[in-house]
């Protein structure tokens, strides 16, 4: 009974690897659109590290940075300049899906590339300093239910960006307006960091990656993380918002996409390249190293995760009016 | 803890043949790279970063020629802006006031002299200063609050308004064009995005470099074009022709520029530009009998020396809390998480060979760089007897080269070049450029700590003025503007004194 | 005269900047300042200033060297990020110092050799040692 469907599926099999050595990438290229150092840039050159140390890619990737508009800029000259180029991917995170939502990746939608994969994810948390006067996320809630402009919050993103995304979707679940939020803009997450350190924010919604160091030391507590389950190592004894009454969950994954015209052998090939670096040990070594946790989903589970999210948050960003 | 053991053990990490190699390449390839327009130390970190980890050096080694590159590339840039009045770099931009004057004088050898010594001076005084107080210091740094940063972008802006010789009017006009330019982009508070019309290129603002890079180096290379200014002849013989007696003239200016470089870059936010541009004007302020902005050693050594102590302060935070505090030590904090050290308070105490030996190797790396820069000077003044049909060209490819190979976009190039036109334009209506670029650099930090601070109070304008700190910065804003008026008044009829 | 135009610019830049300011859409108030003030007021320092330098300008000589020499630098770099994409860097970037050293006076063929080399160098050392991809063009360099 079983032979049939195991000579089935290494049937199947071979025909996939077949198709996958149809292509072979010539000149590699990953797309960081950022500048050199940002979130981006380190997933495009860790990954191509790592790809082409454990062989998955015979050629050597290249990192090209192309920064602006988290994205924007080089979604847009993929579709104007490399439609079809089955040797580039580039690198997407859940960021630029919250400003594709809002219009600012210009006439592109979701629709408009195909999405490849994950390669891990960071998550949301939500941080206090150690003598804050919050103990619980229920606290904070009830702090801004009764006055919103009591809570200062602030993080590294614009407002409409995730980081504000994550305290306005807690705001939400409470039944409080997100708009009454008090919402500080700092350049970057190690600024807000340092104002919530130095007394003069209340609450960082930052990611776990960004607040471990301070968690460690005991400079900061954590009153939720926005994950599924509880993040493990030094996180574990952080409840996730969902344990405390509050389905916030905030995944930011880490990923790839190709351009829209690329081949079928091409997505082919370079999704069984990202399903075979997810379970190789040495990436799953480097992808902690740097913070970030295991996200496996690749191929078309991606592209719906993709477009979901995209769509989710359209739908928040013309309920608090900043959708264009 | 006992910092001068904690050095030793430091000192043993850092001078092992290994680490010694390493920093001294790190360094050496620092100055090279900052010697290329619009390519800074970040690019040449994000670049070696993979491939220290695939040479599988270890952490501590990693990190000395990481920051080796980074303090390292504040030498490189100083040569073309002092030789050629072109700076590649923001915080290269106030080098220019005095350097190139100098050069003009045929002293360009001895202005690469005292700026070397300068950085040195800066970036030793700095490690000092970190080695004993890094972590006070950081704590301190983070209890500076929104208002007592809106009371500093006013003093700064106090200095920079009396700065110029010109008629006040035009240096206003410059100091709004500055602003209006960095309101360009998504505004933080309220994710609207304000003078983009509809250019997505625009949505991050208008890229600093790119805005020196047209600003000053597509800008002087318009007016050399005309044949209205001739350039530097060189008539740098030998050794650089710089007295003991003139560097220890020089010597409060470094002292005093080293206490407002190192303040400034621990301060997360404001960087090696806001730190030189202020050590200028303070200098300035302090000194200036007129010869500021004609070829006075301190008008050059100021801005050098608080250059490099600024990079220096900028890691304080890093290495002491484990908050970046320029883009440049936010790369380094990268390569800390992959080698799997958790950056922050617990650093010194769990990886004291990392953390002490990084500080040891700035000892060393800086007199390196010290011996390696001083006896290159004569050799670095020949780059003016390169014949101007391939000069000038050369170095308006190479700083377009840098803008497009960070960027990718050729819109960047037109932004840079649309940049020089409005300097071109501004230098023949007699309009000064540098007021322009430095309220560039403080209206996003004014703007953007004014409206925190609002938040923080719902409206209410007594934070301006609520803490000690913020107090002390607004009178001395009032003296800066004040002074300079009672002095006008004093000094009447006294000569200034010109330099030759 | 020229104090008088820059005067009269400043004054059209700040009542744009401040006509800009008023018609941003602003979702809802994130803090009480908002957007629209900081060009609002930088807008009323540039229609001031420029007003106090139109009435009261002062001399200024405009002085123009071989100004056919900037123009030329000028365009060439105008039109070098059009030719880049398609000419590939090498190319595109041995035209814009070819065209650079003869508004700096050289004569042609030496031009030539040094935009070449030039072009070439940098190529090297931005593509090659530093990893910083530059555009190749149609024959691959």
């Amino acid at each position: 009974m079983r032979l049939p469907i195991a000579i089935c599926g290494a049937i199947m099999l071979s025909a996939v690897a077949a198709q996958a050595q149809d292509f072979q990438p010539q000149n590699p290229e990953c797309i960081a659109p950022a500048a050199p150092g940002g979130g981006f840039d380190l997933t495009c050159r860790l990954t191509s590290r790592v790809l082409n140390e454990t062989g998955l890619v015979g050629p050597s990737i290249r990192t090209t940075n192309m920064p602006g508009g988290i994205g924007a800029v080089a979604y847009n000259n993929i579709q104007a300049q490399r439609a079809s180029d089955p040797n580039v991917i580039v690198a997407v995170s859940t960021g630029s899906w919250v400003n594709l939502a809002q219009g600012k990746f210009g006439r592109f939608s979701e629709s408009d590339v195909r999405w490849l994969g994950a390669i891990g994810a960071d998550y949301g948390v939500l941080a206090v300093r150690k003598d804050s006067r919050f103990k619980t996320l229920g606290e904070v809630v009830e702090a801004l239910k009764k006055d919103p402009t009591s809570v200062k919050v602030g993080a590294g993103g614009t407002v409409g960006s995730q980081d504000w995304m994550k305290p306005a979707l807690v705001l939400k679940a409470a039944g409080v307006d997100p708009r009454k939020m008090r919402y500080l803009a700092y350049e970057g997450g190690g600024e807000a960091i340092g104002a919530l350190i130095g007394g003069h924010i209340d609450l960082f919604p930052g990611d776990a990656s960004e607040v471990r160091g301070q968690l460690e030391a005991g400079e900061v507590r954590l009153l939720a993380t926005f994950s599924e389950k509880r993040l493990p190592g030094a996180f574990a004894q952080v409840p996730t918002a969902k344990e405390q009454g509050y389905d916030v969950q905030w995944p930011i994954v880490r990923g790839f996409y190709v351009p829209p015209k690329a081949s079928d052998a091409s997505y082919t090939y370079w999704t069984g390249v990202l399903s075979k670096l997810n379970a190789d040990p040495r990436w799953q070594k480097a992808r902690t190293e740097q913070g970030l946790f295991e996200f496996d989903m690749v191929g078309q589970p991606f592209d719906a995760f993709a477009r979901k999210r995209t769509a989710d948050f359209r739908a928040l960003a013309a309920e608090v009016g900043l959708a264009k | 803890m006992d910092a001068f053991a904690a050095l030793l053990t430091g000192f043993q990490v850092a001078l092992t043949p290994l680490n010694l190699a390493v920093a001294f390449a790190g360094v050496a390839l620092g100055t090279a790279i900052g010697a290329l327009p619009g390519i800074g130390p970040i690019n040449a970190v994000a670049l070696l970063l993979p491939l220290c980890f695939a040479l599988k050096l270890p952490p501590e080694t990693a990190l000395i020629l990481l920051a080796g590159l980074y303090y390292g590339s504040g030498y490189g840039g100083r040569i073309s802006s002092i030789l050629l009045n072109i700076p590649g770099d923001p915080g290269l931009v106030m080098t220019t006031l005095d350097g190139y004057p100098l050069a003009k004088s045929g002293r360009g050898a001895a202005a690469l002299a005292i700026s070397g010594i300068g950085s040195f001076v800066g970036g030793t005084s700095a490690v000092i200063l970190m080695t004993f107080l890094a972590v006070p210091l950081a704590r301190l740094a983070l209890s500076f609050g929104p208002a007592d940063y809106v009371a500093l972008m006013v003093l700064s802006f106090a200095l920079l308004g009396t700065m110029s010789e010109d008629k006040a009017v035009k240096t206003w006009i410059a100091v709004a064009l500055g602003l209006l330019l960095a309101m360009v982009g998504i505004d933080g508070g309220t994710g609207v995005e304000r003078f983009t019309f509809g250019s997505m290129e625009l949505l991050g603002g208008i890229d600093f470099t790119s805005l020196t890079i047209g600003l000053f180096a597509v800008a002087e290379i318009l007016v050399l074009a005309e044949g209205m200014v001739t350039g530097v002849v060189s008539r740098t013989g030998g050794g650089a022709g710089l007295s003991f007696r003139e560097i220890l003239f020089c010597v409060p200016a470094m002292l005093r520029a080293t206490g407002i470089g190192f303040f400034l870059g621990v301060l997360p936010g404001t960087g090696a530009s806001v730190a030189s541009a202020m050590a200028y004007t303070a200098e300035k302020r302090v000194s200036d009998k007129g010869s500021f902005g004609k070829g006075d050693m301190r008008g050059l050594a100021a801005p050098e020396t608080a250059d490099n102590a600024a990079q220096t302060g900028s890691m304080v935070p890093m290495l002491a809390l484990g908050i970046p505090g320029s883009g440049t030590t936010a790369v380094m904090l990268g390569a800390f998480m992959m080698y799997s050290i958790t950056p922050g308070p617990l650093l010194f105490t769990q990886r004291p060979e990392v953390a002490w030996g990084l500080i040891a190797s700035m000892y060393i790396g800086n007199l390196m760089l010290l011996v390696l820069n001083l006896p290159l000077v004569g050799l670095f003044a020949r780059l003016l007897l390169v014949p101007a049909w391939i000069l000038y060209p050369g170095i308006l490819a190479l700083s377009y080269a840098g803008v497009y190979a960070v960027s990718n976009s050729a819109f960047e190039l037109t932004i840079t070049t649309a940049i020089g036109i409005l300097a071109y334009a501004m230098r023949k209506a007699g309009i000064p450029l540098i007021p322009l670029m430095l309220a560039f650099v403080l209206a996003r930090l004014l703007e953007d700590n004014f409206r925190r601070a609002l938040s923080l109070s719902d409206g209410g304008y007594e934070i301006l003025f609520s803490t000690p700190t913020s107090i002390v910065l607004w009178l001395l804003a009032v003296l800066a503007i004040g002074i300079p008026a009672v002095r006008q008044v004093m000094q009447r009829g006294r000569p200034a004194v010109h330099e030759a | 005269m020229v104090d008088r135009l820059v005067g009269l610019i400043s004054i059209l830049l700040g009542a744009g900047a401040i006509w800009h300011a008023q018609t941003l859409h602003v979702p809802f108030a994130a803090d009480p300042v908002g957007p629209r003030v900081f060009p609002t007021v930088i807008g009323a320092v540039l229609i001031l200033a420029g007003g106090i330098l139109a009435a009261r300008p002062g001399k200024v000589e405009l002085e123009f060297g071989t100004w056919q020499r900037a123009l030329a630098v000028l365009v060439a770099s105008l039109i070098y990020p059009l030719l880049l994409l398609p000419l590939g860097f090498i190319l595109a970037t041995a035209l814009l110092c070819f065209a650079g050293s003869l508004a700096f006076h050289a004569r042609p063929l030496p031009a030539a050799v040094s935009a070449v080399a030039t072009a070439v160098v940098f190529f090297v050392l931005l593509d090659k040692l530093l990893d910083l991809p530059l555009p190749r063009g149609p024959l691959g360099i």
